[in-house]
């Protein structure tokens, strides 16, 4: 009873501190950190995504980043000036996800028969096609508005009640990044919710299964192909929901956004926490949105000690994650908080 | 102009750049089934040490012709991408040999984007240009332009190409690699030193790799640190194309590749009635690739592959 | 007796090699049929492709009058044929126990939603492939394990484990490739014992690859006899001991 009590008590302190952050952040460090927390939370959302892919179905997609594109360009498309129109976010961002989650399905079918390393490259090449098509669908027809991006894209708003704005509620003023946060948050959860009734079930273990052996697999009754596109899909649509709540929250999007390098971010956030594992790969999201951030003071101290900036923090960050993903691959594949599989077993007994 | 020909023209070009490119990744996957994500990186630092050479080369006011100019840039850069394409097989790639098959393909990744960067930290973000050391020339074939820039490539694309047949069909070390690549641990038991074999692979591949890099860069009259990739992407749908693990194939694939992409982007949009426009030109490999895997997984010259147990 | 699969004239060739040339073997239900022959004869072409994961070049194969052609490997476990494999596969990193219920994967149904809602109907499912899991743990022997990665099971464990996996689909059939490879003698008879019981207390039908003869000699009801890629034998242990193609073929090496 105790270790249950024990729980609670850790489950009531985490929903505190969870609620209570983001006004201490703010009154801290400032609003932009604020915003640095709504990101952190998108990027949880895709690295859990991700990880269905890649943690517990074994696949390597390298262009996951592509289906956040197109969550983001159609909340973007269809609640903006571009075309003049202004749906209603509960409409967007399930439209959103699923199409990214088709989109998925139609990459998928073709390539998740063949070899992994086939996937990985096209998945590359997927999400290299979807940004130059972004980049030129402007002319003849302008439909993505090209480099320049989609502007004045409308804020979420529920039942109008906008996140956009500051708003006061019970007496407390909320600034629009905190109240992004909140709605950012819960979906967090429910996306990590998901993710772990998912791998905790019969769909979880067929996933497991095809990582560990494929032919083992389909001799223990799992069609291969189907499997795999479930994950697939899933991942797909975890990354248009969250592209869809990236363009509510920034009002602006353009194809630079959605770059190789972050799908290569993301890929790292699983890698570097714990591919397969809930925990870890929460911890590497956490910790590759808030580390570049503190990359910015190696500028600042450059500026201290030499006089100028010799080498651009910015650019020291890809440099970083392409070290961290060949270190942890040589030193500790399983990451900083290895899956424990085995053990969550030991609990259901 | 004939501009069909022309775009012909164009395409083999670029094509067999296409193709030595390919040959790397070939090579590498034929004996590791490995993609060597890095090998597009490689071919960037190919191009990039080159230009560093030349330029100093012409700062420090040498007075040699420029195609000897060329021609020492070009040689810094073979020795010094072999340097890192074996480095790159034994501090990344060696360790992992018998890791899951996920493990050496993020480390690939890893590698990929690590060349890229400390390029950029080197060289910087901007472009770098070719200095106009090479023959400027031109010439007029079946009513299109070919330029002496273009005859240098076909030529040494061919002379690598047949050398390297040659090497793989009729030395011992070719012998080698040939066993390995059918089973590493047979040829082990025939005496053959399977890590050797397979940094000589690396070895050979990248110093291809630093010829197309120099190659490409002399065509366009531009490096980048970001150029290795989508340079990689496309030789390696090349190398799909014609067959992975197939040298012959690898080649065909480059051409064609080439071929195709030059013909679609002259053409894209009369096809598409103006609505895509030759901007379009990198998508066709991609599309290549995935049609290549659809109708015929194992490429134009590969064997279709057995099913296993 | 009645007949559960018929395999008539199927051929197997890679490229130019004919690893199997028109066998046909009939196997009746209930029984415990060996194959055996020398490395090579084609015993586990033979097995790969009777369980999907080959398609023969020609040939004709069914279960229970119904043509199994071109049925893909988890289609066919549907069917009822569950195997193992040779050089033993199994999900390494995952528990025994969670081993056993992928086997019951195609016996049940809970899809994604079931998987995040948890809904009653996926409950009582789950449940329900958890204890048929630790049922079948217990049959082979090796529940007390349940908990440990299958990785680090003993070699002759992980064979059990396999056949767990196998029965969890409630197969009609299950095919044993080398089922007593890298065992010793003791566990060899306690195998033995297992496929016996196997048979009289699931009412399965066996088919055994092995090498080991004597041992197959006393467990198998009938034998066939592969030697390159062909059948030269279809009989009783005691009939094939004497047949004499089957010693000059393979039992006249002081087999």
């Amino acid at each position: 009873m105790t270790a249950r009590k024990q729980a609670w008590f850790t489950f009531v302190a985490l929903a505190i501190g969870l609620a209570l952050l983001p006004l201490l952040v703010e009154a801290g460090l400032g609003r932009s950190w604020v915003r640095i927390l709504d990101l952190t939370l998108l990027y949880i959302m895709l690295a859990v995504g991700l990880n269905i892919v890649v943690g517990y179905a074994g696949l390597l997609d390298l262009g996951y980043i592509a289906f956040y594109a197109v969550g983001a360009y159609c909340y973007a498309l269809l609640a903006s000036p571009q075309f003049g129109l202004h749906l209603p976010f509960w409409v967007l961002l399930p439209t959103g996800a699923l199409l990214a989650g088709v989109f998925g399905l139609l990459l998928g079918a073709p390539t998740l028969r063949l070899r992994g390393d086939y996937l990985a490259i096209v998945t590359l090449g997927f999400g290299e096609i979807i940004r130059i098509f972004l980049n030129n669908l402007n002319t003849p027809i302008n439909i993505t508005n090209g480099p320049q991006g989609v502007n004045l894209i409308d804020p979420i708003r529920i039942a109008g009640f906008s996140l956009g704005k500051t708003q006061h509620l019970f007496g407390v003023t909320f600034s629009s990044p905190q109240l992004y946060y909140y709605f950012f948050l819960v979906l967090t959860l429910i996306a990590i919710f998901v993710a772990l009734r998912l791998q905790d079930s019969r769909i979880g273990r067929a996933w497991a299964a095809i990582r560990e052996d494929e032919l083992a697999a389909q001799a223990s009754g799992i069609n291969l192909r189907n499997t795999k596109l479930l994950a697939f899909a899933m991942g797909a649509t975890f990354g248009g929901l969250a592209g869809g709540l990236f363009a509510g929250f920034q009002g602006f999007i353009s194809p630079e956004s959605f770059n190789l390098m972050e799908s290569i971010m993301i890929l790292c956030m699983i890698v570097l926490g714990g591919m397969g594992n809930i925990p870890g790969v929460i911890l590497g999201a956490i910790l590759l949105t808030v580390l570049p951030e503190a990359l910015r003071y190696v500028g600042d101290l450059q500026r201290a000690w030499i006089g100028h900036v010799v080498v651009d923090p910015a650019d020291l960050r890809m440099l970083l994650f392409g070290f961290a993903l060949i270190l942890m691959m040589l030193f500790r594949p399983a990451g900083l908080l290895p899956s424990r599989r085995h053990l969550n077993e030991l609990r259901h007994d | 102009m004939d501009i069909l020909v022309q775009q012909l023209i164009n395409g083999l070009v670029l094509g067999s750049v296409y193709a030595l490119v390919a040959l790397g990744y070939t090579m590498v996957y034929g004996i590791l089934e490995l993609i060597n994500f890095a090998h597009g990186e490689v071919t960037m630092f190919g191009a990039m040490v080159a230009l560093a050479v030349i330029s100093a080369l012409l700062g420090a006011g040498v007075d040699l012709p420029g195609v000897v100019i060329a021609l020492l840039g070009l040689l810094t850069a073979i020795p010094a991408c072999m340097l890192l394409g074996y480095g790159i097989e034994r501090l990344a790639y060696r360790p992992l040999r018998h890791a899951p098959r996920l493990a050496p393909l993020i480390t690939a990744i890893g590698v990929s984007i690590v060349l890229q960067n400390i390029a950029m930290l080197i060289w910087g973000r901007q472009y770098i240009s070719f200095p106009p050391i090479l023959p400027q020339g031109y010439h007029t074939l079946l009513g299109a332009r070919i330029t002496d820039v273009q005859i240098l490539i076909l030529v040494a694309s061919l002379v690598l190409m047949v050398a390297l047949t040659l090497l793989v069909q009729r030395t011992q070390l070719g012998r080698a690699m040939r066993a390995t690549a059918q089973s590493p641990q047979l040829a082990g038991l025939m005496g053959v030193d399977a890590n050797r074999v397979i940094s000589l692979t690396f070895i050979i591949g990248s110093g291809i790799a630093a010829v197309a890099g120099v190659l490409v860069s002399a065509y366009y009259g531009l490096a980048h640190y970001y150029m290795g990739f989508l340079l990689g992407l496309k030789a390696f749908s090349a190398a799909v194309l014609g067959g992975v693990g197939n040298l012959a194939g690898a080649m065909l694939g480059g051409l064609l590749l080439g071929v195709i992409e030059s013909l679609g982007a002259g053409y894209i949009g009369d096809i598409t009635g103006g609505f895509l426009g030759s901007n379009y030109q990198d998508v066709f490999a991609f599309f290549v690739l995935i049609i290549v895997l659809i109708v015929r997984p194992s490429g134009l010259l590969g064997k279709p592959s057995h099913d296993r147990a | 007796m009645t007949e559960l699969i018929k395999v008539t004239h199927v051929s197997k060739q890679f490229g130019g090699i004919c690893a199997l040339n028109d066998v046909s073997l009939t196997v009746y239900k209930g029984e415990i049929l060996g194959l055996i022959g020398p490395n090579g004869a084609g015993k586990t072409t033979l097995f790969n492709i009777l369980t999907g994961f080959y398609t023969a070049t020609s040939g004709e194969l069914s279960l229970n009058d119904v043509s199994m052609r071109g049925l893909l490997a988890h289609q066919v476990l549907q069917r009822g044929i569950a195997r193992t494999f040779q050089n033993i596969r199994l999900f390494a990193n995952m528990s025994v126990l969670e081993n056993v219920m992928v086997g019951r994967h195609s016996r049940t149904h809970t899809g994604v939603v079931g998987a995040v809602l948890r809904h009653r109907r996926a409950r009582v499912e789950e449940v329900a492939i958890r204890t048929r899991a630790h049922e079948l743990l217990h049959l082979v022997g090796i529940s007390r394990h349940s908990q440990t990665l299958a990785k680090n099971l003993s070699y002759g464990d992980q064979r059990r484990l396999e056949i767990a996996r196998a029965l969890a689909s409630d197969p009609q059939v299950l095919a044993l490739d080398e089922p007593a490879a890298g065992m010793n003698p003791a566990e060899r008879d306690t195998l033995k014992q297992l496929i016996r019981d196997l048979r009289d207390a699931l009412g399965l039908t066996l088919l055994v690859i092995e090498h080991d003869v004597p041992w197959m000699m006393s467990l198998c009801d009938r034998i066939a006899v592969l030697d390159f890629g062909e059948k030269i034998a279809e009989d009783t242990p005691a009939n094939i001991r004497t047949n004499p193609r089957v010693i000059s073929a393979y039992l006249g090496d002081g087999a």
